[in-house]
């Protein structure tokens, strides 16, 4: 059972990094879907444009579902008491649970058992995969590339791309829409901290304005921690032992993270985490204004209804609290392992994931798998290891050398499987 | 379990044969891949029996040790088998009340936030005044993109 609770990592981008590891010949005829969402984002430099494109449509859901579902302050439902009143409503417990629950674990339980099934319909492809490339194609994000040409500078690397050098007309287009971006950005950050000053915001009532502004930064830093935590771990297990040894702390949250079944409530945990805190910065970040106020820098009404829809939050978020810090935790795993607060959001989403707060999205995907008809992978394609998995693997025996009470001898052919299925999940890379 | 674990062992072995060791043929390289795979095993083999049984030393008592080295492979194996069934059938249980506790939680949420918008107290129906109607229409379809990408 507690296998299957942790089979709950990123639903449709999942499969789609997923399958690049699996030959398309094999579901080419069973799945021809699957295989238009494959071609499509496997082609070239694609796979790094749909994460992009897809980070901000997941942020600009979560923002505008806040919206229509978060309830007014002092609503009344059912007659609760007071305190549930403030936990489940003024708090947004009920809605942030709902969502979490329904709208996310659900389906990324079924989407990581049932990567091909899962991604075969003109949902994900139309309204998933195209739009996230036309986002990405709109240049409203491109400044991230700018934060990853700095470090990889910074860093001393070469960006890796498929396709061949642009030529000038390429680098033009591609640097006007960074420096649109960076415009764009700026301009959205001056309105929400001008917003948050000023407190017109959907900030809870009560809170100072720079406590709102401190909160604001710390929150998407905590997000940005939990957006490059996978990355950076994936990236230090396929490091020589050696080179981890020079750096302890990032030895010891590796070997935190690989204990007993730990590595399986870490992403159930940060699920949960990144959801909630998304939430709270929607709050933070959805501007509100009453009708006696003033529009923020004294704007027209129809911009202000632009502002008040949540993109400024959204575009901030996904650059500024998922995408840069993918980028650095990519390039610095060991630096970004070795951070201290990375051991205390460890432990944060193991205590999470251990309260099994949101385990109804196992009875859900149950329910959901079996009207939907979902499949298993392994009855369609045979997964192989690849190199996170032997990394995984590697790993888990050099720590199983040194303290073979605490590392079980071997894995369970569940556990393997469900590994396997992790590793493959995750890109490294981006 | 021993299998699983020495099959990714001869996994990674198969690919770490150098040239020098394959044969002329398909066949003679085919043989001494496999050759190379049994021995992998054999040591996997030999490291995990050797870690159980010093894992599993901590917990017998020396009355339960039989005469034999059999009888006393033996008394280990019971002995693990029913610490490990005693631990399953405790997560058991605890998965099972938290997916009770958890689910009763989500049936709660689910109706709190349908109140609130049918009653017309969410900030989406109250402050932008979108019909309640279409505000939960909106919502349901944001919550099935969710569900879907």
């Amino acid at each position: 059972m507690i296998v299957f609770v942790s089979k709950v990592m990123e639903g449709g981008q999942g499969d789609i990094v997923g399958l690049q590891h699996i030959g398309k010949e094999q579901y080419a005829e069973s799945h021809p879907y699957t295989l238009k969402n494959t071609q499509l984002a496997h082609e070239g430099d694609n796979m790094a444009r749909f994460i992009v494109g897809r980070q901000f449509l997941t942020f600009l859901v979560i923002f505008l579902s806040n919206m229509m579902g978060s309830a007014v302050e002092g609503a009344e439902v059912f007659g609760l008491p007071e305190t549930m009143k403030n936990i489940f409503l003024d708090n947004g417990l009920a809605m942030i649970l709902f969502v979490v629950t329904v709208g996310q674990l659900t389906s990324q339980v079924n989407a990581a058992q049932c990567m091909l099934d899962f991604i075969n319909n003109r949902f994900m492809l139309y309204a998933v995969s195209y739009p996230a490339l036309v986002i990405e194609a709109s240049g409203l994000l491109h400044s991230v590339y700018l934060v990853q040409v700095a470090f990889s500078k910074v860093a001393g690397t070469t960006i890796e791309s498929k396709e061949p050098p642009r030529n000038k007309l390429q680098n033009f287009l591609f640097w006007g829409k960074v420096a649109f971006s960076t415009v764009i950005l700026t301009l959205s950050f001056a309105v929400v901290l001008e917003a948050l000053f000023s407190g017109k915001t959907a900030m809870w009532s009560g809170m100072p304005p720079y406590v709102s502004v401190i909160g604001f930064f710390l929150i998407m830093s905590f997000v940005g921690m939990l957006a490059g935590l996978q990355i950076a771990m994936f990236s230090v297990m396929r490091l020589p032992e050696s080179e981890v040894a020079k750096h302890p702390r990032a030895k010891k949250n590796c070997e935190l993270i690989l204990a007993g079944e730990n590595l399986e409530q870490l992403i159930i945990g940060r699920q949960i985490w990144v959801t909630v805190c998304m939430f709270v910065l929607a709050r933070i970040t959805s501007i509100q204004i009453d009708e006696e106020e003033e529009n923020i820098f004294g704007v027209s009404a129809s911009l202000q209804k632009f502002f008040d829809s949540g993109i400024l939050g959204a575009i901030i978020t996904t650059i500024c609290a998922a995408l840069a810090w993918r980028i650095i935790a990519s390039l610095f795993p060991l630096a970004f392992l070795s951070n201290p607060l990375i051991y205390v959001i460890i432990q944060l989403c193991l205590f999470v994931a251990s309260t099994g707060i949101c385990s109804s999205s196992i009875v859900l995907a149950r329910i959901q798998k079996k009207f939907a008809g979902y499949k298993d992978d392994e009855n369609y394609i045979k997964i192989d290891d690849f190199e996170n998995t032997s990394a995984i693997e590697n790993r888990r025996s050099q720590l199983k050398r040194q303290d073979s009470f605490y590392f079980k001898p071997t894995l369970t052919q569940e556990r393997r499987t469900m590994l396997r299925r992790i590793s493959i999940r995750y890109d490294p890379d981006f | 379990m021993v299998s699983q674990d020495s099959s990714t062992k001869s996994n990674q072995s198969s690919f770490d044969t150098a040239d020098e060791e394959y044969g002329e043929s398909e066949l003679e390289r085919a043989l001494a891949l496999k050759a190379k795979e049994q021995k992998a095993e054999e040591e996997s083999n030999d490291e995990l029996s050797a870690s159980a049984l010093y894992q599993s030393s901590f917990y017998i008592t020396d009355e339960e040790y039989g005469e034999s080295e059999i009888e006393r492979a033996l008394a280990l194996k019971a002995k693990e088998e029913k610490a490990e069934e005693e631990t399953n059938d405790r997560l058991s249980a605890l998965a099972l009340f938290k997916y009770f506790y958890s689910t009763i939680l989500l049936i709660f949420c689910v109706a709190v936030v349908h109140a609130s918008l049918i009653t017309e107290q969410t900030v989406g129906v109250s402050d932008n005044n979108i019909p309640w109607v279409a505000a939960l229409i909106f919502f349901w379809f944001l919550m099935v993109w969710l569900a879907g990408e």
